[in-house]
């Protein structure tokens, strides 16, 4: 019998580590896929610096877990559809089981690599960090540094008076 | 396309969108690195790389279209909120792409693109909120539709319906010496024939001698919720100011001479159907009730702003009185302020600001 040869992809991290992607997981790199199936078995890996080996392993972990998902729709309606469907406990749990920056080096890192899926969802938890909070609060979760000074901040507050509960 | 080419112009393509959106410091302090050597995939390095890295990331890491991407999961309140964060977020949630969306939700669609073309430059954002003030009046002012007859005023039961469905709320807003503003909700309100009594007692009043200002609001929530039809009342709302003094509140009671007294209290009638009650031992306020005149009172509430009035061109006197081109002729009206155990004061009014010509 035949071993079945499955077509890898190589790529360095900013650590200098080298991952081997099957092609089959690295399908979901959105429009990169035709750029990197050029590089197919080459026996040199694509560099990328600005994603570290942690974040990667992730991805290539969210990618493998997510193969098999249909693809996103086409069309605008079902496409605002998707969009308001919840996340997954899997994908909620995964996502923020390393913290704040773990979520946004993935979040970066996913639009780099133009992974749709993966940027939808991780949008989608920020999001709920921010959902319900005031602004005060808001800046706490993410550490925001709040530049207005104090009158503007009554100005963007009247601005938006209609918005306190 | 040579491999080695494409692979080097696509590696830089990389470093350069991530570059091009985000500054991270820790990064460009790194020298580039060459590629000679190849490190062999070791999964445990890895784990010790990233648990240093922990931390780095912070929410400015990202570029500002993912920022949108986020904002995009937001509900309007929420977005209103992000508003008021940072300098960042103000401009980027005001962004025309997040509001187009909602705008051409809330328009019918024959005439939406059209009007969405006129709007192409302008704020979106303003605009949609408009329209979402301008249709939920729309939906209230229809509930007033039938005046009485005899007096040309709007029956009571359709103001009291009006009230309800729009879900409104009167907030009192007193600003004490050292500028802190000091938010009172309603915490009563009965219907009359010809107006709406709105009191306020809270056990939390500030010393009358400590009030700056005083202004009175409705609040009137944007949105109901589809479904249900019902009014979403911890959603935004909208204010309109009803009535603003912007001197002491001491000094306009210093002038004035109580209406009654009892052991406790001081009972003042200032302008405009305010009442205020203050107790003698210590000069905190023990109450505000406010009777308003019904007559475009439903108008008053939901067209003005936070900072303006709303003035009928029609109703110039704010006076509850009834029009004189029906039948009412004469009236005279008895006003009691009593406990239950005691009358505290007594007045008989007749056709009060009546002119003469009319009566």
């Amino acid at each position: 019998m035949y071993k079945k040869i499955v077509p890898q992809i190589k790529l360095e991290t900013y650590e200098k580590e080298v991952f081997e992607i099957d092609l089959d997981i690295a399908k979901k790199f959105g429009k990169l896929v035709p750029v990197l199936q050029e590089l197919l078995n080459d026996d040199k890996p694509l560099t990328i610096k600005t994603i570290n080996s942690g974040t990667l392993k992730k991805i290539i972990t969210w990618c493998t877990y997510h193969k098999d998902d249909p693809l996103p729709p086409e069309d605008d309606d079902n496409r605002m559809k998707h969009s308001t469907e919840e996340v997954s406990s899997w994908d909620d749990k995964f996502l923020q089981e390393d913290g704040q920056a773990a979520l946004f080096d993935l979040i970066s890192a996913a639009h780099t690599l133009d992974i749709d899926g993966l940027l939808d969802v991780a949008c989608k938890v920020v999001a709920t960090m921010i959902k319900g909070k005031a602004p005060e609060e808001i800046r706490k979760v993410f550490n925001i540094k709040n530049d207005f000074t104090q009158q503007e901040e009554d100005q963007v507050r009247k601005e938006n008076d209609w918005c306190e509960d | 396309m040579d491999v080695k080419n494409h692979r080097k112009q696509l590696a830089e393509y990389l470093t350069n969108k991530q570059k091009q959106t985000t500054v991270r410091s820790q990064e460009t302090a790194v020298p580039p690195r060459v590629r000679t050597t190849r490190v062999p995939a070791s999964r445990k390095t890895a784990v010790k790389t990233y648990a240093r890295r922990l931390k780095t990331a912070t929410i400015y890491d990202l570029p500002n279209e993912i920022i949108l991407k986020i904002f995009g999961y937001l509900s309007i309140g929420e977005l209103l909120s992000v508003a008021q964060v940072c300098h960042l977020w103000h401009l980027l949630s005001s962004d025309n792409l997040l509001w187009k969306p909602l705008l051409q939700s809330c328009v019918p669609s024959q005439v939406g693109s059209q009007q969405l073309g006129d709007l192409k430059s302008s704020n979106l954002k303003s605009s949609f909120m408009q329209r979402c003030i301008e249709m939920r009046n729309k939906r209230i002012l229809k509930l007033l539709k039938k005046n009485n007859p005899y007096t040309g005023v709007i029956h009571c039961k359709d103001v009291e319906n009006a009230f309800k469905f729009g879900g409104i709320s009167w907030q009192i807003v007193m600003t004490d010496t050292s500028g802190n503003e000091h938010c009172l909700q309603h915490q009563d309100i009965s219907y009359h024939l010809m107006s709406v009594s709105v009191r306020w007692f809270s056990l939390k009043m500030i010393p009358a001698n400590n009030v700056k200002k005083l202004s009175l609001y409705s609040c009137n929530p944007l949105f109901h919720d589809s479904k249900t039809g019902k009014v979403v009342s911890n959603g935004p709302y909208q204010r309109s100011l009803l009535y603003s003094m912007d001197h002491k509140l001491s000094s306009a009671l210093d002038k004035l001479k109580p209406v009654g007294t009892d052991e406790n209290l001081k009972v003042f009638a200032l302008e405009d159907g305010i009442t205020i009650g203050v107790w003698k031992e210590g000069g905190e306020i023990a109450f505000i009730a406010i009777a308003a005149g019904l007559p475009g009172l439903v108008k008053k509430c939901i067209m003005g702003t936070a900072s303006k009035m709303y003035q009928s061109p029609k109703e110039k006197s704010l006076a509850c009185l009834p029009e004189s081109t029906y039948g009412l002729y004469g009236y005279s009206c008895t006003i009691q302020l009593r406990t239950m155990k005691q009358e505290i004061w007594d007045q008989q009014f007749t056709n009060v600001e009546c002119p003469n010509s009319d009566i």
